[in-house]
């Protein structure tokens, strides 16, 4: 019997009476999803742990899950993802004290934003997998690791938490780019790799509202010191982008200072012609608005629902 | 145990524009998402703090899904529905009066009156309030004021202690065991129209001016909320309640009906043995220091000047009595109602007007100084709640039926009353006072005032100070000023806007003249 059957069994009532209320309120709970959590995902991880609280962490864990069944969260590839994520959490799970309801919350909350925002969360769960045993802190690998799977946006914070990690970690996070100055490096550059390659379509982001995108018309770039922001109608966002990924923060307005109108990249027909190289967009040549801040160049169309995003 | 979902807040922002004002990203978002990590309720804005109390309290506790305190982003749709009614779709987040003004009220630290019939929640929410504000729920009980019929001012404010009744050789000698209910933060009174017409006005005492009195000795009070109840707010209470009382009360909002499909909520709650009082999350319990900086907050709102003089304006319609009187500063309906003739009696004199249309007519009496401070008070209060930077007219309006319900009485003689299509405005306060500010807003865009206001501009101009006017400068304004008269004076109609304005032309006057005067009195 594994110490999570134990313990369940040790209040069964209780743990029985909280689904059984949860099931009152909604009828469609899954409770089978519910068991499959609690076999898959928090078994192995109550197993890795050794602490006199353990019946108290069981006990919020199970909670935990219940609201997320209830929540009717446990839909589409979620209903995998969650009990891997809590498996792959075991051999971190010392990390995981003394706050571990907290943790456990906020981890799991950041694979849901990873999925929301665009992120990649099957890589982020393989990487999780291969994460080695020493790390004592999930929640900053959690971090690193969203950053490196396609939320850009977390760039600034997961390079100053990267910093502060033991070298052998971060190599393992980081591969060999941690080596070689990647983190000061991706501070001012976030394209920089230690094989430079040469201007080229990083990705493309957008779409039309109609087709859940975030665009109501045909969106219009616009630099300025703060960074890349594009306009949609009413609408306003801020574009991150970097080797990793790309992303739309929706915002209420641009900055207040003055826009960059000189950006090194030009014009000619459908291409981008920048320093390094030419960038074939496919845009018309009609229409075409070009934006840089840094080393990232956005491109967008009168015709097109998408935004061009160039490293160069 | 208490099932962990009875305590579910929201975590994520409730008004996310509020929020994201300024272009950024926070990391702590990552973190944010179905589940509560507990650094959700950390650092929260106040009214963020309150907006999850209103959400919590809508969705868990008072089930309230009546959304008649609209707004809208744009354009929202409106459905014609049953016998010429209509149901509109707002496109922005609204809210539950039922819910929101006691709210408000907590936060303001003002009196809220809550009506309805039995049953329908109003003592449950009124603790939900005391809870809101750190009171233990037995402590919300027990200080619970309950109305009776053989209620005395001992049994509400406390009672002279035997012992120094007999022994005390003077009243100052005499010690008053005060009912500590006196001190708490929230004060609830049930059915505060049983109690008897003596202990109503040594209640008010306590309420209109924060002490108690009992055998001349006195009790400060602390600033509290109140909370009144009663079933039948229309005079069917045990004891008529008397006007200095009820013009204590700063909003009143009624108990709407429990929506049966609810009712598997209910359900659950029978089944657990549970009742939301006793399972408030303590991420929205608020400490004195919360509503003191609550109260700050919301008195520090601007007020823009375009949406103060809509309600000056509207004030101006409601006023005016022109049969009331002779002389133009006691054309009003205070002078008609404080003279004991008939109401009906001044009406039919008051001729040469489309009753109809005017909108003072709806009424029987206008605007005191203490209701005007309260509208503005809780039309801040609304837009902070909303996340807003200051007051827009949409906060006012919505507000405003709120406040007037019981202050603004309707003239249901008045042939505005008497017409088919407004039939139901005799007894829906609430929609009545919408329609007439929305009547008065309309009269103010049609008139032009936020551009035309030649009276403001002087007002504004006399405002600047009299020092270091030369006298010449001074007849210069005196004989602008007669020129506005005269103009007004010459029109046909005289509406109460106009008369404001005479009223207020002739104040400017006597100051300008004073002035003159002490000028020309000088070497």
């Amino acid at each position: 019997m594994s110490v999570l059957q134990d313990l369940l069994g040790s209040n069964r009532l209780d743990f029985n009476r909280r689904v059984e209320a949860a099931r009152r309120a909604d009828a469609s709970l899954d409770t089978a999803w519910f068991s499959r959590l609690l076999l898959e995902g928090l078994d192995p991880l109550i197993e890795s742990l050794v602490s006199p609280t353990l019946g108290a962490w069981v006990s919020q864990s199970f909670d935990l899950g219940l609201e997320l069944a209830r929540q009717g969260r446990c839909k589409g590839p979620m209903a995998d993802r969650i009990p891997r994520l809590w498996r792959a959490l075991a051999p971190l799970s010392q990390g995981l004290a003394p706050e571990f309801r907290k943790n456990l919350s906020k981890i799991t909350n950041a694979l849901f934003n990873l999925e929301r925002w665009g992120g990649r969360p099957d890589e982020f769960l393989e990487l999780l997998e291969s994460v080695p045993e020493r790390s004592p802190d999930p929640v900053g690998v959690v971090l690193v690791l969203s950053w490196l799977c396609g939320v850009p946006q977390l760039r600034e914070p997961a390079l100053a938490h990267a910093r502060t990690m033991p070298p052998q970690i971060l190599r393992d996070l980081l591969g060999t780019d941690a080596d070689q100055g990647g983190l000061d490096a991706w501070a001012t550059d976030p394209w920089w790799s230690a094989s430079r390659k040469a201007p080229h379509i990083a990705g493309w982001i957008g779409g039309f509202a109609g087709d859940e995108g975030p665009f109501p018309v045909p969106p219009t770039v616009q630099a300025f010191a703060e960074g890349l922001f594009v306009h949609s109608g009413p609408r306003v966002f801020q574009l991150h982008a970097d080797r990793f990924g790309q992303f739309l923060a929706p915002t209420e307005s641009v900055p207040d200072s003055p826009p960059l109108n000189f950006p090194q990249a030009q014009r000619s027909g459908s291409t981008v012609r920048l320093p390094g190289g030419d960038v074939d967009v496919g845009f018309p040549a009609q229409g075409l608005v070009l934006a840089q801040h840094g080393r990232t160049v956005a491109a967008s169309s009168a015709v097109s629902f998408q935004v061009c995003v160039i490293a160069s | 145990m208490v099932p962990k979902f009875f305590r579910k807040l929201s975590s994520s922002p409730t008004r996310p524009n509020a929020a994201a004002k300024a272009p950024g990203f926070d990391v702590g978002a990552l973190w944010q998402g179905p589940l509560d990590s507990n650094d959700v309720a950390q650092d929260l804005g106040l009214d963020e703090k309150l907006r999850r109390a209103y959400f919590w309290i809508v969705n868990s506790a008072i089930l309230s899904p009546h959304y008649d305190i609209e707004f809208n982003r744009g354009p929202g749709r409106e459905f014609s529905i049953g016998n010429k009614r209509t149901l509109s779709l707002p496109t922005d987040q609204s809210y539950s009066s039922y819910v929101l003004l006691p709210l408000l009220t907590f936060a303001l630290r003002r009196k809220c009156l809550m009506v309805g019939g039995p049953g329908r929640g109003k003592t449950a929410s009124a603790m939900l309030m005391g809870v809101l504000s750190g009171m233990p729920l037995k402590t919300v009980k027990r200080s619970m004021q309950h109305g009776h019929p053989q209620m005395t001012v001992a049994d509400l404010l406390g009672n002279p202690l035997p012992a120094d009744l007999v022994g005390a050789q003077s009243m100052d000698d005499i010690r008053i065991a005060w009912r500590p209910w006196l001190d708490q933060p929230v004060r609830i009174i049930d059915e505060y129209n049983r109690i008897p017409t003596r202990t109503q006005s040594a209640l008010l005492t306590v309420l209109g001016d924060n002490y108690a009195e009992v055998l001349g000795q006195i009790r400060e009070c602390p600033e509290a909320a109140w909370y009144l109840t009663a079933n039948d707010d229309g005079g069917g209470g045990t004891y008529e309640v008397i006007e200095a009382l009820r013009d204590r009360v700063d909003v009143v909002v009624q108990a709407l009906p429990f929506h049966p499909r609810f009712l598997q909520d209910l359900l659950l709650r029978l089944e657990e043995n549970a009742r939301p009082e006793e399972f408030v999350p303590p991420e929205i319990v608020f400490s004195g220091e919360d509503i003191d900086a609550m109260g700050r907050q919301i008195r520090e709102l601007p007020v823009p000047d375009g949406i103060r003089r809509r309600l000056e304006h509207f004030a101006s319609q409601l006023e005016l009595l022109e049969a009331a009187g002779r002389q133009a500063e006691h054309l009003s309906k205070d002078t008609a109602l404080l003279s004991g003739v008939e109401w009906s009696e001044i009406q039919r004199a008051d001729t040469g007007r489309d009753r109809l249309s005017d909108l003072g007519s709806q009424s029987r009496n206008g605007l005191s100084v203490r209701v005007l401070m309260t509208l503005l008070a809780y039309a801040k209060a609304m837009a902070w709640f909303r996340g807003r930077t200051e007051v827009d007219l949409a906060d006012l309006r919505q507000i405003l039926p709120f406040v007037l319900r019981d202050k603004l009485k309707p003239d249901l003689e008045s042939p505005f009353f008497q017409a088919p299509e407004n039939l139901p405005l005799r007894t829906d306060r609430i929609s009545w006072l919408r329609e007439l500010f929305d009547a008065s807003c309309a009269e103010y865009d049609r008139l032009d005032m936020d551009r035309d206001d030649a009276v403001g501009a002087l007002f504004a101009q006399l405002r600047q100070g009299l020092e270091g006017l030369s006298r010449s400068e001074v007849r210069a304004r005196l004989d602008t000023i007669v020129g506005a008269v005269d103009k007004i004076a010459k029109a046909k109609k005289l509406t109460g806007p106009m008369h404001d304005d005479l009223l207020l032309l002739k104040s400017m006057h006597q100051r300008y003249t004073n002035y003159l005067n002490w000028l020309e009195s000088q070497p």
